[in-house]
């Protein structure tokens, strides 16, 4: 594949498809009665761009699906499925919540497979499957509470830049098709910016969380558990979602929306690119040893 | 003991002691006198070379009757080296092998068929994750006695196959998909 095809699937197609969905939904949307809007539009464009991407870089992932990589791109789209139920039909709070407690389950237990079967005790795997849980749990209602305070590219920026600094820590750790998936969804993020327009605007949180955590986590348990993303890194990269809360500190809660915004991207840009210090310094000694005669 | 349960015991018995002659019977595989040895094309102009230094198993080559032979492989996908530390912790790797997530690659033969230069022997290689079935052109290269007296045995055998069938399909196309793979095993016997 030439530099230039590797490109277009990895950012174009994604982008595109991304976009076009959400537009499309839009336009369906506003044509329907129930005021809906086409909400549904972000977690299908999300899911539908980065399995294009997948599919486009590393060919269509099987079913059942090969190791964690494959299955990453299933799993987002069923996340795309459980985001576009929510946004299209408001379940109570308690069952929406268990559908996710379940989703998250059984993406540790698909994805963690390998570790649990051959590389941990029972007492480890327990102790493993439900720190992750409690973890997947936390970062949920966190992306979507960022996502309903902050609508439009006031989410997509920063998890795009989360995106982004993942895709770097992955390639730099031995990983660079799980780096280029990491772009796949940044790229799939830019095309829902495009498409929302870059005024705050339509609100992103139904369905757009559920397929961005599947992924970030997907990627980020491999290139742990299966890579070598240093520990520090994974924890600086898991954490970064959250640091947009800076906003909420006392003198910065009455500034602008710009100045707010831009405190935001700060946080972000300075944990993710803490992550990407870390996981160079990490690979630095590692091909240094390996390059000793 | 009832005699329900005594035929039972002696049945299962005997298969135990059956199980133990046809393992006493093939050779061990010696790991320091075998090479597991692969190519493939890179930027599709020429080949590349790399072996996996960690292989264990056991196979019996029944020229009598081919139907009692055994061929059971297992390498591991740490081991493998192409002369070049860097290029190694790639395909140990997420993008290739991926060994953390599956680390071991497997040869289990199921059927051996006598041909005029040797034997087809037809197995499932589990490599990757992925269960397929391949065939090997296998050859006797020898067999005598080892310094200790014990009996040895040599055998060749290689197969080519699709690394992207076994859900490898990164670069493929620069670096190629066909991949041919040839295993020099020596075993011995006591």
């Amino acid at each position: 594949m030439t530099i230039f095809l590797t490109l277009a699937w990895n950012l174009l197609v994604p982008s595109a498809v991304s976009a076009a969905s959400i537009a499309l939904a839009r336009r369906v949307g506003r044509s329907l009665p129930g005021g809906n809007r086409g909400r549904w539009g972000v977690s299908a464009g999300l899911a539908l761009g980065y399995l294009a991407g997948h599919a486009g870089l590393l060919g269509m992932p099987g079913f059942p699906a090969v190791g964690a990589k494959e299955w990453v791109a299933w799993l987002a789209l069923g996340a795309g499925a459980i985001g576009l139920i929510e946004a299209t039909w408001t379940p109570p709070r308690w069952s929406t919540w268990a559908v996710r407690g379940l989703f998250v389950a059984g993406l540790l237990g698909i994805l963690l497979r390998s570790k649990v079967e051959r590389g941990w005790t029972g007492a480890e795997a327990a102790g493993w499957l439900a720190g992750l849980w409690l973890a997947g749990m936390a970062s949920w209602w966190n992306l979507e509470a960022q996502a309903e305070r902050l609508t439009g590219p006031g989410w997509v920026v920063p998890v795009g830049l989360v995106a982004a600094g993942w895709g770097v820590v992955q390639a730099l750790s031995g990983g660079a098709s799980f780096g280029q998936l990491d772009g796949v969804l940044a790229a799939a993020l830019l095309g829902a910016l495009a498409a929302v327009g870059l005024r705050p605007g339509p609100s992103l949180s139904k369905g757009g969380p559920a397929v961005v955590l599947t992924v970030l986590a997907g990627l980020g348990l491999a290139g742990y558990f299966y890579s070598e993303v240093p520990a520090s890194s994974s924890v600086l990269l898991a954490l970064a979602p959250w640091t947009p809360w800076v906003d909420r500190i006392g003198f910065l809660r009455r500034r602008s929306y710009w100045t707010r915004a831009s405190v935001r991207f700060l946080a972000v840009i300075v944990t993710a690119g803490a992550a990407v210090f870390l996981a160079e310094v990490a690979a630095s000694p590692r091909l240094e040893v390996i390059n000793a005669p | 003991m009832k005699a329900p349960a005594k035929v039972l015991w002696l049945a299962v018995a005997t298969l135990g002691v059956g199980s133990l002659a046809v393992a006493a019977d093939a050779f061990q595989v010696d790991a320091v006198h075998s090479s597991v040895l692969f190519r493939v094309k890179h930027m599709n102009t020429s080949y590349a070379y790399g072996r996996f230094n960690d292989v264990s198993g056991k196979f019996q080559v029944d020229e009598a009757d081919p139907s009692k032979s055994v061929m059971d492989l297992t390498i591991n996908a740490e081991s493998v080296d192409t002369a070049n530390a860097k290029r190694d912790l790639h395909l140990k790797g997420p993008d290739f092998f991926n060994a953390k997530e599956f680390p071991t690659i497997t040869f289990k033969g199921k059927s051996f068929r006598k041909t005029a230069a040797g034997y087809d022997v037809a197995g499932d290689l589990t490599l990757h994750g992925v269960t397929k079935p391949v065939t090997f052109k296998l050859g006797l290269t020898g067999s005598g006695k080892g310094m200790r007296g014990e009996a040895l045995a040599g055998v060749e055998g290689s197969a080519v196959l699709k690394r992207s069938d076994f859900g490898m399909t990164y670069m493929v196309g620069p670096i190629g998909d066909e991949v041919t793979v040839t295993a020099a095993l020596e075993g011995s016997r006591k």
